[in-house]
């Protein structure tokens, strides 16, 4: 077995690593990125479909004298299952293992960058390329990784070897070796010392495998940006809608209060009668001088029920405390019937021929007219028409009547008439 | 600048027109006996005074017309003395 005896400095390596970079990529990049951006472009540029490349830097153990490798940095490009993995399956749960190859391949890969750190990886040929294609190779290989990756879905797995590492390559589909790339990957990483390609071979004979050429690679995390900026685009579309409702509810809130007040002022103008002129102000005056004289009219009808209301009162208490009753209740009827129809009784007449023609003012109470009939009918006066009529409180009666002989003079008709109601 | 400054006008002569009718609702304000009872718990917008002014003088209106009608109704069941002192009452 070979043993390693070259042990480069850490320093050297990244100063020839940076040295050899080629001038397609932007040099002013941290050497990081370089890196990076060289493995993706390695996997990118592929017209195979590779799930994953990794780079290994080569570490020298001195206690050991042996040269190990530490895992520098990777690049994930996904899978996608093909039909073309169910040619290589012998039994049924080889096949569920198959079916579920994205993941376990996932899971392969993840493992290889958590794994632990200073975990050394004896090689079985340090300084040469291993191209393994196909299940079978990868199982029945001496070498340990290739195994490993079997049992996760790689049908392909390659080790090239550069200046201070290996680059390594994994794929769910069978790859047929291919000299070009493997040329173009040491150009882009810096090639080895040696130049020996020599290509394993199993214990059973190689398959006849067709070569899946696809290209457009998707990235996980070109995808997560792309997500990213969508979501971010849906955020602030969100959020300008969710401002610009605001803003018009706003406004239409101010509007509403407007509407809103004028429609009241409105409907005070419709309410107050007088209107001295036509703006706000006034009308607010207006209003205020209405309800100040309809509390003044509320005040004085309030005063003058109750006034009506002790009258009321104290004629009851009159008529409660009778003893004498006919001599009290002649001076009741006698005194208020005699000055009220005095003061308000209004007798005219005028007579032509035999007729006379009699008019008569009088409140509208006690019956006027039929007072006044019987009043007639005591002085013999025979009606031959007789009109009565009620303006609000007074009653106004015109009657034509026969006057007999004995009171045929205006003056004694008239006087005869108001002595005869007074009664 | 000018536009400024016909803002500041606008603003100038909205104020004076806004000071009168602050004043002319607060005279109703007080007028008012439902939203004197509102000033202990705080203002009142100037929409509730004047939806408020409405309704009272509409009670106020129907008050003064109750009030007539019972004063109608107890002149005609009175005598004539009633009468006569309510009409003078009336008169003056």
């Amino acid at each position: 077995m070979y043993n390693l005896t070259f042990s480069p400095s850490l320093s050297s390596s990244l100063l020839s690593f940076t040295q050899q970079t080629p001038a397609a990529i932007v040099s002013s990049s941290p050497p990081d990125l370089v890196l990076q951006q060289k493995l993706r472009f390695v996997v990118e540029t592929s017209p195979d479909r590779w799930a994953y490349v990794i780079f290994w830097q080569k570490m020298f153990d001195d206690q050991s004298d042996r040269s190990y490798l530490v895992w520098v940095d990777g690049h994930f490009c996904g899978n996608k299952n093909n039909n073309s993995q169910e040619n290589y399956t012998t039994n049924s749960i080889e096949c569920e293992l198959m079916m579920d190859g994205g993941d376990d391949l996932e899971l392969f890969y993840a493992a290889s960058f958590y794994g632990e750190d200073r975990s050394p990886r004896k090689e079985v040929s340090d300084e040469s390329l291993v191209w393994l294609t196909g299940p079978d190779e990868l199982r029945f290989s001496n070498y340990e990784r290739a195994k490993e990756a079997g049992f996760h879905g790689v049908h392909t797995l390659v080790s090239i070897p550069i200046n201070n590492g290996i680059i390594e390559l994994g794929s769910s589909e069978s790859i047929i070796q291919n000299r070009n790339f493997i040329n173009r990957v040491k150009s882009i990483f810096g090639s080895g010392k040696t130049t020996k390609h020599t290509n394993q071979t199993g214990s059973y004979p190689k398959p006849a495998v067709s070569d899946h050429s696809k290209s457009g690679n998707q990235q996980f995390g070109s995808e997560r940006k792309r997500r990213r900026k969508l979501e971010t685009t849906r955020v602030a579309a969100a959020t300008k809608e969710k401002h610009h409702p605001a803003v018009l509810s706003h406004v239409e809130a101010e509007k509403q209060r407007r509407e809103k007040l004028n429609h009241r002022f409105y409907a005070l103008r419709a309410i107050v009668p007088k209107v001295s002129r036509m703006d706000k102000a006034s009308l607010l005056s207006d209003a205020v001088s209405y309800i100040e004289s309809l509390k003044s009219k509320i005040d004085d009808l309030e005063t003058e029920i109750k006034k009506m209301k002790m009258t009321e009162t104290d004629k009851l208490d009159n008529s409660s405390s009778n003893t004498s009753p006919s001599s009290v209740e002649y001076q009741v009827n006698q005194k208020p019937s005699k000055s009220n129809r005095g003061s308000d009784l209004e007798v005219q007449v005028k007579i032509v021929g035999e007729e006379a023609i009699i008019r008569v003012q009088t409140e509208n109470v006690n019956h006027p007219t039929s007072a006044l009939m019987s009043a007639l009918m005591e002085m013999d006066c025979r009606v031959q028409h007789a009109n009565a009529s009620r303006l609000s409180q007074v009653m106004v009666q015109d009657v034509v009547v026969l006057v007999p002989e004995g009171l045929r003079s205006e003056d004694r008709l008239r006087t005869t008439l108001v002595r005869t109601l007074s009664l | 600048m000018s536009s400024r400054k016909s803002r500041s006008r606008q603003t100038g002569a909205s104020m004076i027109t806004d000071e009168q009718i602050n004043d002319l609702v607060l005279q109703l304000h007080r007028l008012l006996p439902e939203l004197a009872n509102n000033r202990r718990s705080g203002k009142v917008s100037a929409s509730r005074v004047l939806q408020e002014t409405c309704s009272y003088i509409r009670n106020l209106s129907k008050e003064v017309d109750d009030l007539s009608e019972r004063l109608s109704q107890l002149l005609e069941s009175t005598d004539s003395a009633q009468a006569a002192l309510i009409r003078s009452l009336l008169m003056q």
